[in-house]
C-alpha cells in the first residue's frame, strides 16, 4: 500500500488504543466491585461501569473509523475532504472528553450504554454526518464496490439511523408506554451493535484480501450472500433481548426465525475451517493473521452461544443473567478487538516480517486464555443464576452468594485480559507514535 | 476459500436486495411500534410524577446496577415488580437508606416520591421473571397470560 501523506486515520487509531487501555482498567475496577462494592469509594460502580463501556465502545468506533480513513487513500481512493476528517477527529475527542468528564462528575441523564446527558448526542450526530458525507463522496467515484465498501457504508448509515432511533425515548409516544420504550431500546441497540460489527467485519475482509493478495475474495458471490445475511440479522434479529416483554407474540416469532438464519453462517465457518487454516498457515509470519485467526475462533464460539440464546425456551433462563455479559465480552474482546488489533498491525507493518516480538506473543496468548476463562466463568454464573431465578425462585442476595466463586474467577481472569492486552498495546501504541512522528 | 472459483453478484441484484431489505425494515419498524407494542398495560399510571421519576432513574444511573425486565446491570436486583410485589415502603427504605452494597444516593423527598411513582408504573406493565409458561416443540414460549 502507498503512503498518502495523511495521518488522520492513524490519529483515530492511536485514540482508540488509548481508549481501550483506559476502558480495560475501569472494567477491572468494576469486576472487583462485584465482589467488594465498597472498593474504590472515589469510583463507585455506577461511574466505573459507564466509563468502561463508553471507552471500549470508543475503541471500537475510533479504530474502525481510523482504518477507513487510513486505508482508502492508500489503495488509490483519496478522501473527498481531509479537512472534514480532521474536524471529525476534533469533535470525536472533544465529545469523548465531555462524556468522560460528565461520568467522573456523576452527571448522567441518558439510557443504558449512553448514560451521558442527552445534549452530548448532538455533536455525535453532527460528526457522524460529516463522516458519512465524506465516505459517500469518496467511494461513490468507485465502480463495482467490493463487499467491504458495502459493509462500511451499511455500518455508517445504520449507526446514524439506529442512534437516532435509540434517542427516540425522549418522544412522549415512546416513553409513555413501557413495553414500547424497552422494545425500542433493544431494537435500536441490537441494530446499532450490528452496524459497528459491519464496520469491523468489513475491515477484517479488507485486511484478509490485502494480506492474501486475493482481490476476488471481497467480490465473490459468497461474500455478498454472507453480507446480506448479516444485514438481515442487523435489521430484524434484535428481538431475542425482548422475548420476555409482554409485546405481541409475533415479534418474538419473527426474531426467532431470523436469528436461526445465522445457522447458515455457522455452517459456512465449519465448511471453510480447513481451507481458512491453510491460508493462515502460509501467512503465519504476519502478526495481523494471528489476531484474525483468534477472531475466527471467537466468532465460532460466540455464534454458537448466540444461537442458543435466540431459542426462546433457553432465553427465558439466560435472559438477565451473566450469560448475556459473556456474549457481549466474547463479541467485543474476542471478535471486535482481535480484528481491530489485526487492522492496527496491518496499518503499522503492512508487509509483516519484523513483528516477532516475544512480549506481544505472550500478550496474545494471555489475552485469549484469560478471555476463555472469563467467558466460561460468566456462562457458569449465568446458568446457575437462571436456574435459581426461574426454577427455585431465590432472592437476588441468595443467588449472588451462590455465584460468588464464578465472579472471583471472572475478576481474576479480567486482570489476565488487562495484562495481556497491555503487553500488546505497549508495543502497538509505541509503534503508532513512532509512525506518526515519522510522517510529520 | 482457497482455489475457489469466484462468481460475482450483479450490481442490480445487490441494489435490489439492499433496498428491499431497507423497505422491509421501515415497514416492520412501524408495525412493531404500532401493533406490536400497542397493548401495554398500566399506561394510566404514567403520570407527570412517574415521568419525572424516570428522569431520576436516569440521572442517578440506577440502570448501572439494576434491571427492568432483566435489562440493566447485575449488581443489584431486578426492579420490575419491586413496588407491586414488595410494596412502596420496602423500595423507599432502600432508596433513602442504602445498603452495604448500595450507596445512599441522597435523593430529596420529591425525587424519592417521583422515583417510586415511576417504579409503580413499571410494575403495572407486566411481570418479570416469567416463570409460568409453556414451551412449544420448536422451542418457542407461550406465557400463561398469553402475551
Amino acid at each position: 500500500m502507498e503512503s498518502s501523506g495523511t495521518n488522520t486515520g492513524l490519529r483515530f487509531v492511536l485514540l482508540g488504543q488509548l481508549s481501550l487501555w483506559a476502558g480495560l482498567a475501569f472494567g477491572v475496577i468494576g469486576a472487583f466491585q462485584f465482589l467488594w462494592p465498597g472498593l474504590f469509594e472515589w469510583m463507585p460502580f455506577f461511574k466505573s461501569r459507564p466509563l468502561h463501556v463508553s471507552l471500549v465502545v470508543a475503541w471500537i468506533f475510533s479504530t474502525a473509523i481510523g482504518g477507513i480513513y487510513h486505508y482508502l487513500p492508500r489503495i488509490g481512493v483519496p478522501l473527498y475532504s481531509e479537512r472534514m476528517a480532521t474536524w471529525h477527529l476534533g469533535i470525536f475527542i472533544a465529545t469523548g472528553l465531555a462524556i468522560v468528564g460528565s461520568y467522573l462528575a456523576g452527571r448522567f441523564g441518558g439510557r443504558e450504554y449512553w448514560e451521558f446527558p442527552p445534549v452530548l448526542a448532538i455533536p455525535i450526530i453532527v460528526s457522524w454526518v460529516m463522516f458519512g458525507v465524506n465516505y459517500a463522496a469518496t467511494v461513490f467515484k468507485v465502480k463495482d464496490w467490493p463487499v467491504h465498501y458495502w459493509m462500511w457504508a451499511t455500518g455508517i448509515l445504520f449507526f446514524f439511523i439506529t442512534y437516532l432511533e435509540a434517542n427516540a425515548w425522549m418522544v412522549p409516544y415512546v416513553r409513555g408506554n413501557l413495553v414500547r420504550e424497552i422494545t425500542l431500546q433493544w431494537k435500536s441497540y441490537g441494530a446499532l451493535v450490528g452496524s459497528w460489527n459491519m464496520m469491523v467485519y468489513g475491515t477484517s475482509i479488507f485486511v484478509m484480501s490485502q494480506l492474501s493478495g486475493n482481490e476476488d475474495l471481497p467480490r465473490s458471490y459468497t461474500a455478498f450472500l454472507l453480507y446480506f445475511l448479516g444485514f438481515t440479522n442487523l435489521l430484524f434479529g434484535w428481538a431475542h433481548h425482548t422475548y420476555v416483554l409482554p409485546a405481541a407474540p409475533w415479534v418474538r416469532g419473527v426474531a426467532y426465525a431470523v436469528s436461526m438464519t445465522e445457522l447458515l453462517v455457522l455452517a459456512h465457518i465449519i465448511r471453510n475451517w480447513r481451507s481458512s487454516l491453510g491460508v493462515m498457515r502460509r501467512m503465519v509470519h504476519h502478526r495481523a493473521l494471528m489476531f484474525i485467526a483468534a477472531a475466527e475462533a471467537w466468532i465460532f464460539i460466540n455464534l454458537t452461544l448466540a444461537l442458543l440464546l435466540s431459542v426462546p425456551a433457553v432465553n427465558v433462563y439466560t435472559h438477565g443473567t451473566h450469560i448475556t455479559v459473556a456474549h457481549a465480552m466474547g463479541s467485543t474482546i474476542g471478535i471486535n478487538t482481535m480484528i481491530l488489533l489485526a487492522s492496527v498491525y496491518f496499518m503499522l507493518c503492512p508487509k509483516g516480517g519484523e513483528l516477532g516480538k516475544r512480549w506481544t506473543s505472550i500478550g496474545f496468548w494471555l489475552t485469549n486464555i484469560s478471555l476463555l476463562t472469563f467467558f466460561v466463568c460468566l456462562v457458569a454464573a449465568g446458568i446457575v443464576k437462571g436456574r435459581l431465578t426461574i426454577a427455585e425462585q431465590l432472592s437476588h442476595q441468595e443467588i449472588m452468594v451462590r455465584i460468588t466463586p464464578f465472579l472471583i474467577g471472572f475478576a481474576v481472569s479480567g486482570v489476565g485480559i488487562l495484562t495481556g492486552l497491555s503487553l500488546i498495546l505497549w508495543d502497538s501504541v509505541g509503534r503508532t507514535f513512532t509512525r506518526l512522528r515519522s510522517e510529520q | 476459500m482457497d482455489g475457489e472459483t469466484y462468481h460475482c453478484m450483479g450490481l442490480r441484484t445487490k441494489r435490489g436486495i439492499f433496498w428491499t431489505l431497507i423497505l422491509l425494515f421501515a415497514g416492520y419498524s412501524v408495525m412493531v411500534y404500532d401493533q406490536g407494542t400497542a397493548h401495554s398495560t398500566g399506561e394510566e399510571a404514567y403520570t407527570a410524577a412517574a415521568d419525572r421519576g424516570k428522569m431520576v432513574y436516569h440521572q442517578y444511573n440506577c440502570v448501572s446496577c439494576h434491571q427492568i425486565y432483566g435489562l440493566g446491570g447485575y449488581m443489584g436486583p431486578d426492579l420490575t415488580n419491586v413496588t407491586t410485589s414488595k410494596g412502596r415502603a420496602y423500595a423507599e427504605a432502600f432508596i433513602t437508606g442504602g445498603t452495604a452494597k448500595m450507596p445512599r444516593l441522597g435523593l430529596d423527598r420529591q425525587e424519592t416520591d417521583d422515583l417510586l411513582d415511576y417504579l409503580e408504573y413499571v410494575g403495572k406493565a407486566g411481570h418479570y421473571p416469567v416463570t409460568d409458561l409453556e414451551t412449544t416443540f420448536y422451542g418457542n414460549i407461550i406465557p400463561a397470560d398469553g402475551k
